[in-house]
């Protein structure tokens, strides 16, 4: 049975070398709906990986409660919560072969010989691993390992999937394919998933939810498509995605659009919730901008490189360097690194923070 | 506090375990040393002095013994050293046959009785000797003394100089020696200036490991010393001998404290200069040097070595059925007749209490080595530390330890099973220890969580993951404890008594006596004893890890 996972003002402090107290993750709050896949995502140290694993139960918790459903689980040894979990190593026992490996959890449950075989195979029919029963870790490619350790973590039927960066060992095609893998088995079963990745793609393909996570704190959460449209900061910004940022000052409001001045001219987001008179930053994704032959916001391109889908320009605009993607570029229509360019923003586009 | 609480009620074995390992390494090493060290301040009346340390230091015999223990350990660990290094850069860098057979040949000493090489010393080049006298015909040859030991010594000792150079070859990247090929040097030039330089850690700590076993030594000095005085014979000789409590202590001190320099030297000096990192990644193939002279020569010291260990160790069984070795050299059985009559006792109790401390030592140098690889707990520092240093306290300071410490209430042991069975398991333990250490460290701590995850407790987390993974270390300490117990002698030699009498005493008792061919004898009996139960523990191990279940 899928559960709900809350987290209340959860900390976990350390104490270093000379005895500082310090906080890998603090005061964080967070409610999965049953069913759900959340993603923990952030840059390494940020804490992600530690709150997986006090929901695991394998780091204890400074203060707060975690609950499974209606249930403290803050007391429950890690033995005994119902998580099951995908370690970014696998973790698969070596000296056990791929029936014994899946059938390890069952076995500490004393479930009948009978019981583990059953469920053993029906898992086994879902990952597609039939063929692999007797095989040793030793002999299996990588991605075979990730589905075992898939399957020994499902074939529990916890009422919570765990995984810690999974996929970082896989090379990047095989990426791919495991994860819409794991989001199909995910939504086939139902189960309430926690997800702790530092690859945006991944998070942005597979999540109902996106944890942001920066110095143990929770920076922003929602769906894929509102963290990276609407960032609430900097570091979201810059994160998700690449951003630039040009800072400037609202100086009026026209037709539900803000006018925002900045040092070589003004620029019209479509956007509320700001006085006149706020300074603000101006939020311009790569490819928000095109570069046009005109006589408006103009720039100079410093770098300019063609990587087939795209174009990718550098160009120096109101005494910065702007990253600009050009999709499809065509061959005439490419600027050289020296031209002057006129930079068109998409007012849909831009955004404040 | 509470949450620690809540965790000792959650896991109530791991804290016992703690205490209880703590416990014992603090009674059978710690209170020992400790004994010693007061000893060395008291007189027999009780009264406090140096006259203990002002006889070792004063230039009498105690400082002749402490002098020459120094000058043996320096050569046998230069000659060992450089023996080895010609073996191992055979084995890196030189395609020759036979690498299995030397390869054999270069460990056997390992693993044998202690006394096997100073007996054939005795046999080849002794008065009667097989080489001195049959074949350069001469009549008054002395193998006793400085270069007899540094003979037996080397012979003995270079295998362990060998291991440690040998893996530290092997692992040092071709591709090194391949750039400098590339930008010009030639073999000799890539040799002195990539080869050489990179393996000098690796030389520095095999020489600092035969210098720590040569001064340790008890053995060898015992048998054929001479007027040769070295310290861990000395320290015997003035405990059991004359019974000068205060000076032995203080000898033993000495040579502690010179044995735990050089190990720390050894361990955090020369082990932080190593330039090769083991990755575990197996490096590129080194093209091996298929021909030339230099080929030539390796091999043919490879084969006379081979052949000199092969030589020492046939003349023990030889010797043990000639009648009277170089003067009556006729074929006789007179010599087990007595072993298995007379010395049937020493062979019984020698087994039965290696057979008890076996299992002992080998379980507790695991589960020594999990506590410090993964778990965390309050005098974890304490415990690394003294496992990690009682691998360098020598058998004769552990000996005079005990009869210091387990003489008197209230731990009277002396005289008891227990006494002889703890000295065995503290002598085998820490290589227990160090091999369990190195393997828990190859295994992702995240294969643990994760048996942890799927439901299982902490016990049964130990014996169904890591046992089974560190199974190879555990069954290589099972050996080497009972390995070590069969053999040992020089903590032991202080300790037995009209009840339990062991092998290696009886040789050495039959060494002094001057009957070669029944010490041979027990020597034999000792290699064959030793042979079959390794055969038998392999076969235990194989039955106990059993067929895989598939089903």
């Amino acid at each position: 049975m899928a559960k709900t996972v809350s987290l209340k003002q959860i900390s976990k402090a350390f104490t270093d070398d000379k005895g500082k107290l310090t906080y890998a993750v603090e005061k964080v709050n967070l409610e999965i709906e049953a069913g759900q896949f959340v993603t923990l995502l952030g840059p390494s140290g940020c804490g992600k990986t530690t709150t997986l694993r006090m929901i695991a139960g394998f780091e204890d918790i400074t203060s707060g409660d975690i609950f499974f459903g209606d249930e403290n689980v803050n007391e429950v040894p890690p033995n005994k919560r119902d998580c099951t979990m995908v370690f970014q190593s696998y973790a698969l026992f070596p000296h056990l072969n791929v029936f014994e490996n899946i059938a390890y959890g069952l076995r500490i449950k004393k479930l009948s010989q009978e019981a583990i075989r059953k469920k053993v195979e029906s898992v086994l029919n879902i990952m597609n691993l039939n063929d692999y029963l007797e095989r040793m870790p030793s002999q299996l490619s990588g991605g075979q390992q990730q589905r075992v350790a898939l399957a020994r973590a499902l074939v529990m039927e916890p009422g919570v999937l765990l995984f810690d960066e999974p996929l970082s060992n896989l090379d990047a095609k095989l990426r791919v394919v495991m994860r819409d893998e794991i989001r199909r088995i995910q939504q086939q079963i139902g189960i309430t998933t926690v997800y702790v990745t530092h690859d945006q793609s991944e998070a942005m393909s597979m999540s109902d939810m996106i944890i942001v996570m920066n110095k143990g704190k929770i920076e922003q959460m929602g769906s894929p498509m509102e963290i990276y449209q609407r960032p609430k900061t900097k570091f979201v910004a810059d994160f998700i995605g690449s951003a630039n940022f040009v800072e400037g000052v609202v100086k009026g409001i026209d037709n539900g659009r803000l006018l925002i001045e900045t040092h070589s001219g003004i620029l019209k987001v479509r956007r509320d919730g700001f006085k006149i008179g706020q300074a603000v930053t101006v939020v311009i994704r790569p490819e928000a901008v095109t570069l046009t032959k005109g006589t408006t916001h103009l720039g100079k391109i410093t770098k300019s490189i063609f990587m087939g889908q795209t174009q990718e320009y550098e160009v120096e605009y109101d005494g910065q360097h702007l990253q600009i993607t050009e999709h499809n570029p065509i061959q005439e229509h490419v600027f050289q690194v020296g031209h002057e360019v006129s930079l068109q923003f998409s007012e849909d586009s831009l955004h404040i923070i | 506090m509470g949450a620690k609480f809540k965790r000792f009620k959650r896991e109530p074995l791991l804290p016992i375990l703690i205490v209880l390992v703590m416990l014992s390494l603090l009674v059978f090493i710690v209170y020992p040393l400790f004994q010693i060290f007061k000893s060395s301040f008291v007189t027999t009346d009780g009264m406090f002095n140096f006259d203990g340390y002002k006889r070792v230091l004063s230039g009498g015999g105690l400082f002749t013994a402490l002098t020459n223990s120094l000058v043996l350990a320096f050569l046998s660990a230069t000659l060992s050293t450089v023996i080895a290094y010609l073996f191992a850069y055979t084995f890196a860098y030189v395609k020759v046959p036979f690498k299995r057979l030397f390869n054999g040949i270069a460990i056997l000493p390992i693993i044998s009785p202690p006394f096997v090489i100073a007996l054939s010393a005795m046999l080849l080049l002794g008065k009667q000797g097989l080489i001195t006298k049959n074949l350069l015909g001469l009549d008054n040859a002395n193998i006793y003394g400085l270069h007899g030991l540094v003979l037996v010594q080397t012979l003995s000792f270079f295998p362990i100089a060998f291991l440690t150079l040998s893996g530290l070859l092997r692992s040092i990247s071709p591709s090194l020696e391949e750039a400098s090929q590339n930008m010009g040097a030639n073999k000799l030039k890539t040799f002195v200036t990539v080869t050489l330089p990179l393996s000098v850690p690796g030389i520095a700590n095999a020489f600092l490991l035969v210098f720590v076993q040569s001064l340790a030594d008890f053995g060898n000095p015992m048998t054929i010393g001479g007027n040769y005085s070295t310290v861990a014979r000395e320290i015997y000789l003035q405990a059991v001998g004359s019974y000068n409590m205060q000076s032995g202590a203080a000898l033993a001190i000495v040579l502690l404290t010179v044995t735990l320099i050089v190990y720390v030297l050894q361990k955090f000096w020369v082990g932080k200069k190593s330039y090769v990192t083991v990755t575990g990644k197996p490096t590129g193939q080194r093209r091996l040097i298929e021909s030339g002279p230099i080929k030539m020569i390796l091999f043919a010291f490879c084969i006379i070595m081979s052949c000199i260990v092969i030589a020492f160790y046939a003349l023990v069984p030889i010797g043990s059925f000639i009648k009277l070795w170089g003067i009556n050299n006729s074929f006789t059985l007179d010599h087990y007749k007595y072993v298995f009559s007379i010395g049937q006792k020493a062979m019984k109790d020698t087994l039965t209490l290696a057979l008890i401390a076996t299992p002992i030592s080998g379980l507790l140098g695991m589960i020594i080595a999990f506590l410090i690889v993964r778990k965390k707990f309050l005098g974890k520092k304490a415990l690394e530390i003294i496992s990690m240093l009682s691998i360098a306290v020598p058998g004769t300071v552990i000996g005079i330890g005990y009869i210091l410490s387990f003489n008197k209430a209230p731990l009277a042991l002396t005289g008891t099973a227990v006494i002889i069975i703890a000295a065995f398991v503290i002598r085998a333990m820490p290589v227990g220890i160090r091999s369990g250490i190195a393997a828990l460290q190859q295994i992702d701590p995240s294969i643990e969580e994760a048996a942890t995850n799927l439901g299982a407790k902490q016990a049964k987390v130990f014996t169904s993951v890591v046992l089974p993974l560190i199974k190879s270390a555990f069954f290589s300490g099972l050996v080497n404890s009972f390995v070590k117990s069969m053999t040992a002698m020089s903590a032991v030699i202080f300790l037995i008594s009209a009840k339990y009498n062991l092998i290696t005493a009886s040789i050495l008792a039959q060494v002094e006596a001057g009957r070669i061919g029944v010490a041979s004898a027990y020597c034999t009996i000792l290699i064959i004893i030793m042979i079959i139960a390794m055969i038998l523990l392999n076969l235990l191990v194989k039955w106990m890890s059993g067929p895989r279940r598939t089903t």
